[in-house]
């Protein structure tokens, strides 16, 4: 049998008539149907909170992966580091009233106040302790040093004009040898006086 | 707005005469297409009115977004799918000699036609249809949609949710798989 014969034959078929009674056996169920409720569409409100979950999953990874990225204030990571700053500051007028004392006065500093921030370290040798320390201190008057710790040998400073760092270099080479130095600008600078 | 776009703005509002009317519209060609899918008088009724209930419960989720007909179309093939998949439908083997109430399915012959010609068209038609009934009814489904209730490709991708193309390539291999279920048929007819 040729292709356009079936094809023929089939579209010669007539429509068949609807059995006896459909009529009212389908009215008779519609009529125990409840009232059709416009405008719901479970699929949509499925599709749309799928989509706030996704979204929100996204947001979630992305902000481990990479913090910067949506640098939302939070309690845990921005105001921290602001309440420590604060509290540095604080430390550090403490320093400046304490600046006065002599080298001893180690229990009016909080040598942990800079503990995990990146500071400079130099280690000087010198001939003479004292007189090192003496030396240190004139030059915290010439430079406005803050001393914001001092623990016998160990001196931990913060420099107010980041212009003098090379000239107070300079005058710390004058003090003594220096044997060891690790620079890093605008932090506090971390000075270790040894005695040969 | 057009009538159909009316009655169901009406319907939905709760208005059952306007489904009525909606039902009236579509009531036939969604029979025939459930019972060229079932080849039962009673499960293509059944299969009918359970469309059009589907349809006047999803009535509220309808969106214009596609055709009212491809829609009622959609409900009625998952519907058939659904019941063979659930083997309410019976498969029908190369045996069956008859299908329900095929002879009266047929035009009656043009007036040039010969009684004896009326006589092998008749014969071939009942041999076409218990062809048809033997696919597969991914493969039945789009004979019955193109060849016998003539709708557009379109349409029936539209109905399937398929490509376009999709469909034309199913329409293409049910026709070559209901050829060679005919050739077989015949070959069986010939040798008996």
């Amino acid at each position: 049998m040729k292709k356009q014969d079936i094809k023929k034959i089939l579209a010669s078929l007539d429509e068949r008539d609807l059995p006896e009674g459909f009529h009212s056996r389908l009215k008779n169920k519609l009529k125990q149907e409840p009232r059709p409720k416009a405008g719901v569409n479970s699929k949509g409100w499925y599709r749309l909170a799928a989509g706030i979950a996704a979204l929100f999953i996204i947001f979630v990874a992305v902000r481990l992966a990479e913090p910067s990225i949506f640098p939302f204030r939070t309690k845990s990571s921005d105001q921290a580091p602001a309440e420590a700053t604060n509290q540095l500051d604080v430390e550090a007028e403490e320093g400046k009233d304490n600046s006065n004392r002599p080298a001893n006065g180690k229990e009016t500093f909080d040598s942990e106040s800079t503990q995990g921030s990146k500071s400079s370290q130099i280690q000087i040798s010198v001939d003479d302790m004292e007189a090192a320390k003496a030396a240190l201190y004139k030059l915290k008057d010439k430079y406005q040093l803050i001393i914001m710790s001092e623990d016998g040998q160990l001196f931990e400073l913060r420099l107010e004009d980041e212009d003098d760092w090379a000239s107070l270099y300079t005058d710390l080479q004058a003090i003594g040898s220096i044997k060891q130095d690790e620079l890093i600008s605008g932090g506090p600078i971390s000075i270790y006086i040894i005695e040969d | 707005m057009n009538r159909e776009a009316e009655l169901i703005k009406s319907a939905k509002a709760g208005s059952l005469p306007a489904f009525e009317e909606l039902v009236i519209s579509y009531e036939k060609k969604i029979y025939n297409y459930c019972f060229r899918m079932t080849n039962s008088i009673e499960d293509a009724e059944d299969l009918t009115q359970e469309v059009f209930i589907r349809v006047y419960r999803k009535l509220g989720s309808f969106r214009a977004t596609s055709k009212f007909s491809s829609w009622i179309y959609r409900i009625a093939h998952n519907l058939c799918i659904d019941r063979y998949r659930r083997g309410r439908i019976p498969s029908i083997s190369l045996s069956a000699t008859k299908l329900e109430n095929d002879q009266k399915d047929m035009d009656l012959p043009s007036r040039e036609q010969t009684p004896e010609e009326c006589l092998i068209s008749r014969e071939q038609l009942d041999l076409i249809l218990k062809c048809i009934a033997m696919l597969k009814p991914k493969y039945r489904s789009v004979i019955v949609m193109r060849d016998i209730q003539d709708l557009a490709y379109e349409e029936i991708a539209t109905i399937l949710k398929l490509p376009m193309g999709t469909v034309k390539s199913q329409i293409s291999r049910a026709r070559a798989r209901l050829r060679e279920t005919i050739a077989s048929m015949l070959e069986g007819g010939e040798g008996a």
